[in-house]
C-alpha cells in the first residue's frame, strides 16, 4: 500500500476514536472536530517519522495528545488563580460540613459502578469541570497520574496542578452529594 | 514533645485534602505521610473525605468515559469526506 491508501485506510479507522478522545478531553464538540483535523493533517505530513512496528492508533493518539497541550497552552496561558474559599474558611477548616454524610460506600460499591445512571451522573460532574481544570484532570488519568508529565505538557507549574486536582476533587465531591447521594 | 514541635506538625483541613491528591499520587514523603495520618486520625471530617476521595479515585476511567461519548454517524462520514479532500487522498 501506498501513503494515500495507508491514510484512507487509517481515516476511516481511528477517525471515531480520535474524535472521542477529543471531545473528552475538551468537553467541546467544534474544538476537538478542528483539533482531530489537525491531527490527521500532521500525521500526513510527518508520515516518515511514523515506524512501521508500531501502532498506528498509539503513534496518532500521541500526535492528539500533542496538539490538546498546544490547544491548552495557547488558552491558557497565564498560571491559574485557585481559590479553594468556597470549600474552607480562613483558618483553613470545612466551610460546610456535609462531607461527613455518608455514602456506605462499602456496601453500595458494585452496586453503584454497574449503575448506569449513577456513571451518568458522575460524567455530568465531571463533564461539570471548567473546561481549563477538565483538560488537566482527564490527562492526569489518561498519563496514569504522572504529575510531572502532566505539568510540562501544560506548561502550567506542580504546585498549581496540585491545586487543580484538589479544587476539581473538591466540586466532583460536592457534586455527587448534591446530584446522588442527597436525593437517591 | 514540646508545644511548637506539635504545631508544626499540624495540619490544616485544607492543606490536608492537598496531601491526599498526593498520597494518592504516591509522591507524599514519609513526614507528610505522618502528618497526614496523624490528622486523619483526629479530623472526622477529612478522614469522611479521604473515604469518599478513595471511592471517586477508583471510579474514574477516561477510557471507559470516551467509548461513551456518542458520535453521529452521518457527521462522522462527512468529518471522514471533509479530510480525505483536504489531503487530496
Amino acid at each position: 500500500m501506498n501513503k494515500n491508501e495507508i491514510f484512507r485506510q487509517w481515516i476511516r479507522d481511528y477517525s471515531k476514536p480520535l474524535l472521542q478522545r477529543a471531545t473528552y478531553l475538551l468537553s467541546n464538540k467544534e474544538d476537538a472536530e478542528d483539533l482531530v483535523q489537525e491531527v490527521l493533517i500532521a500525521a500526513y505530513n510527518s508520515f516518515e517519522n511514523f515506524k512501521e512496528d508500531s501502532k498506528p492508533k498509539t503513534w496518532l493518539m500521541g500526535i492528539l495528545k500533542n496538539k490538546v497541550a498546544d490547544y491548552y497552552r495557547s488558552k491558557y496561558k497565564t498560571e491559574p488563580n485557585i481559590s479553594l474559599d468556597h470549600f474552607f474558611d480562613a483558618s483553613g477548616n470545612w466551610k460546610t460540613k456535609d462531607v461527613i454524610n455518608d455514602w456506605n460506600i462499602s456496601e453500595n460499591e458494585t452496586a453503584l459502578l454497574n449503575n448506569n445512571s449513577f456513571n451518568q451522573t458522575l460524567e455530568k460532574c465531571i463533564d461539570e469541570l471548567p473546561q481549563k481544570w477538565g483538560i488537566l484532570v482527564k490527562l492526569y488519568y489518561l498519563d496514569e497520574k504522572k504529575a510531572p508529565e502532566v505539568s510540562q505538557e501544560l506548561n502550567i507549574n506542580t504546585t498549581n496542578l496540585w491545586k487543580i486536582l484538589q479544587r476539581s476533587r473538591m466540586q466532583l465531591r460536592t457534586c455527587l452529594e448534591t446530584k446522588w447521594f442527597s436525593v437517591n | 514533645m514540646n508545644i511548637s514541635f506539635l504545631k508544626k506538625l499540624k495540619l490544616t483541613c485544607c492543606e490536608a485534602t492537598l496531601l491526599l491528591e498526593q498520597k494518592n499520587a504516591h509522591i507524599l514523603s514519609f513526614r507528610k505521610k505522618i502528618q497526614l495520618n496523624f490528622h486523619l486520625l483526629v479530623c472526622k471530617y477529612c478522614a469522611a473525605y479521604n473515604k469518599k476521595l478513595t471511592f471517586i479515585e477508583r471510579l474514574i476511567s477516561p477510557k471507559t468515559s470516551e467509548k461513551n461519548i456518542p458520535i453521529n454517524d452521518n457527521e462522522l462520514n462527512e468529518f471522514k469526506d471533509k479530510i480525505n479532500k483536504k489531503l487530496n487522498l
